[in-house]
């Protein structure tokens, strides 16, 4: 009824006009509009409304499926936000490692026929020298009174006839040599002096805490490796999802002179979208994931007798983060796109 | 402006479509193509519109053989070609207005522009109170006038239309024809396939027929005069 209605309506313009004498001014003002030639418009022109229009055109798109958005930008957040934690923990962890090499000492054991005498100059010698900022003499009979003191053996001790313990300098090593490399060639050098037994660096534990830190530095790669790769095959598989919904707008835009370009730019805006938006829930995700874990930090900063402030993401690692978000949606939507492309080649 | 040299397509099914075509359309001229359904009326229109490529032979379109045109210049043919199907290919999740200014953003015309331009060819067809409308609520005639609007709007050198009268009743018919002849009357080359020889009779360009993929004897070919115009 309507269509009925429609074509007797419509039907007649055309029939009519062409009798009306005022019909070819119409059609020269036609004519003199398609003189302006975008052509002979500035590019920059062209090419900013074309990229306002494939913004827009790819906010229309996400829009218009807000269930795998949702889903793309939660997994990509999650595929970011894991590294990231690991970046956030490695570090938390770090900084602290100068920390850690300031309480590393190295124990010198004197010989034990060395006399008092030139022992002491041996302590007097090594407060003078610059890479060591600390020195500590204990006496051997200090050391016996204090073994006895803490282990509750004051009784025993006449069973043995002398005390078995020798004479000990404690030293640590300037600031400046913070790296195990330069402790150990200092201890070296403190090992050939003529009073010194041994000389032993107390820090194995620092050793291992670095050994594990490399360890966690090392699977945190492997990992950002694994998941760049599904973030590109996420956004890229939504965008091929996306462009299967906007088949027939790809074929009738290439139909009408729409370059490849004008075709693959809504696609590359959506994924930068989706990158973006991913990183932001990536933010937040670790921001929530480091506060729930602040306890067991904290605790395993006073198993090693230190502290650890905190620090979640600085201002360069949030743009950081966005920046890979963005590139990694970039990426994805490229090869989605031209696959795309490729495959409706008309 | 569109000239065939022996021009062959045969298709991978080793069906061929086409088998040696010689064709000359001038500028400003205006065509029918006729010949039964798959006497390759359809693949002659898809190979000037680069939607195809001949397996022998040249398509030369304004003295360019198409076989030599770099791939980043065949969206710029394409908008000098406009193409009708006979289904119209309208993009239903838009207006009318949309469907019709999109080879304007394609081409990157400003909105005043489009805006102007799109309404001139509405005008034209006579649906300028249909622009808001989604095309899915027109007619059949309706929706092939949105997709002649959508092919002229950008004022194209040749419009290349396949069966555009197809679905059509008779009367509706007559209108697109004659909206045809007067885009041909400013200056547009149009090279038109049909079967509805009832219909183009009472129009006085020349015809070529095509049978078994070959152009037919050229008796059937209209007078001279209409030939060039």
């Amino acid at each position: 009824m309507i269509s009925k209605k429609n074509r007797g309506a419509t039907r007649k313009p055309p029939t009519e006009s062409l009798q009306k004498p005022q019909e070819p001014t119409k059609v020269e003002k036609k004519k003199s509009t398609a003189a302006t030639n975008p052509a002979e418009r500035s590019n920059l022109k062209v090419w900013l409304s074309h990229h306002k229009l494939a913004l827009t055109n790819a906010i229309n798109r996400i829009k218009k499926s807000p269930i795998p958005t949702a889903l793309t930008i939660l997994v990509v957040g999650v595929a970011l936000a894991l590294p990231a934690s690991l970046q956030v923990i490695i570090k938390n962890v770090e900084p602290s490692q100068t920390a850690l090499s300031e309480q590393a000492q190295i124990t010198l054991f004197i010989e034990v026929d060395a006399k008092p005498a030139s022992i002491d100059a041996f302590v007097a010698e090594l407060k003078t020298r610059q890479d060591i900022s600390d020195v500590e003499y204990i006496p051997a009979s200090k050391a016996w009174e204090e073994f006895q003191h803490t282990t509750g053996l004051s009784g025993s001790s006449s069973l043995l006839e002398k005390n078995p313990l020798p004479h000990t300098v404690i030293i640590r090593p300037s600031t400046e040599i913070q790296d195990t490399v330069r402790i150990e060639s200092l201890r070296k050098e403190l090992q050939v002096l003529p009073l010194v037994d041994l000389a032993k660096i107390d820090m194995l534990w620092v050793e291992r805490l670095y050994a594990i830190i490399d360890f966690v530095k090392l699977t945190s790669i492997s990992i950002s490796i694994f998941l760049i790769f599904t973030v590109l095959i996420v956004i890229g598989n939504t965008i091929k999802m996306l462009g299967q919904n906007f088949h027939d707008e790809i074929i009738v835009s290439k139909l009408v002179g729409a370059s490849d370009g004008y075709v693959r730019r809504p696609f590359l805006y959506s994924g930068v979208l989706y990158g973006f938006a991913g990183s932001c829930c990536a933010i937040l995700f670790v921001f929530i994931g480091v506060l729930l874990l602040t306890p067991q930090l904290d605790q395993i900063a006073a198993l090693y007798q230190t502290q650890i402030d905190i620090t979640i993401l600085s201002m360069s690692d949030i743009l950081s983060l966005l920046f890979i978000g963005i590139i990694l949606g970039l990426g994805g939507a490229w090869i989605s796109a031209n696959r795309l492309i490729n495959k409706m080649a008309v | 402006m569109i000239k065939l040299q022996k021009v062959r397509k045969r298709y991978f099914d080793n069906h061929a479509a086409l088998r040696g075509i010689d064709l000359e359309i001038k500028a400003e001229e205006m065509v029918f193509l006729t010949g039964h359904s798959g006497a390759g009326k359809s693949t002659l229109l898809r190979l000037i519109a680069l939607l195809e490529r001949p397996s022998a032979g040249k398509v030369i379109f304004d003295g360019v053989d198409l076989a030599t045109l770099a791939p980043n210049k065949i969206p710029q043919h394409r908008r000098r070609v406009g193409v009708i199907f006979q289904n119209p290919t309208l993009l239903y999740d838009r207006s009318v207005y949309e469907n019709i200014a999109l080879p304007l953003q394609v081409n990157g015309y400003t909105p005043a522009e489009i805006q102007s331009r799109v309404q001139a060819s509405l005008d034209l067809v006579g649906l300028l109170k249909k622009a808001d409308k989604n095309p899915v609520i027109l007619s059949g005639g309706e929706q092939q006038r949105v997709g002649i609007a959508r092919a002229i709007v950008t004022r194209p050198d040749v419009i290349l239309a396949d069966e555009p009268t197809g679905n059509l009743d008779p009367e509706l018919s007559r209108d697109i024809m004659n909206l045809f002849r007067r885009l041909n009357q400013v200056g547009i080359t149009l090279l038109i396939a049909t079967h509805d020889l009832e219909l183009i009779k009472s129009f006085d360009f020349r015809q070529v027929e095509l049978k078994n993929g070959l152009v037919y004897s050229p008796e059937n070919a209209s007078p001279a005069g209409a030939a060039i115009q």
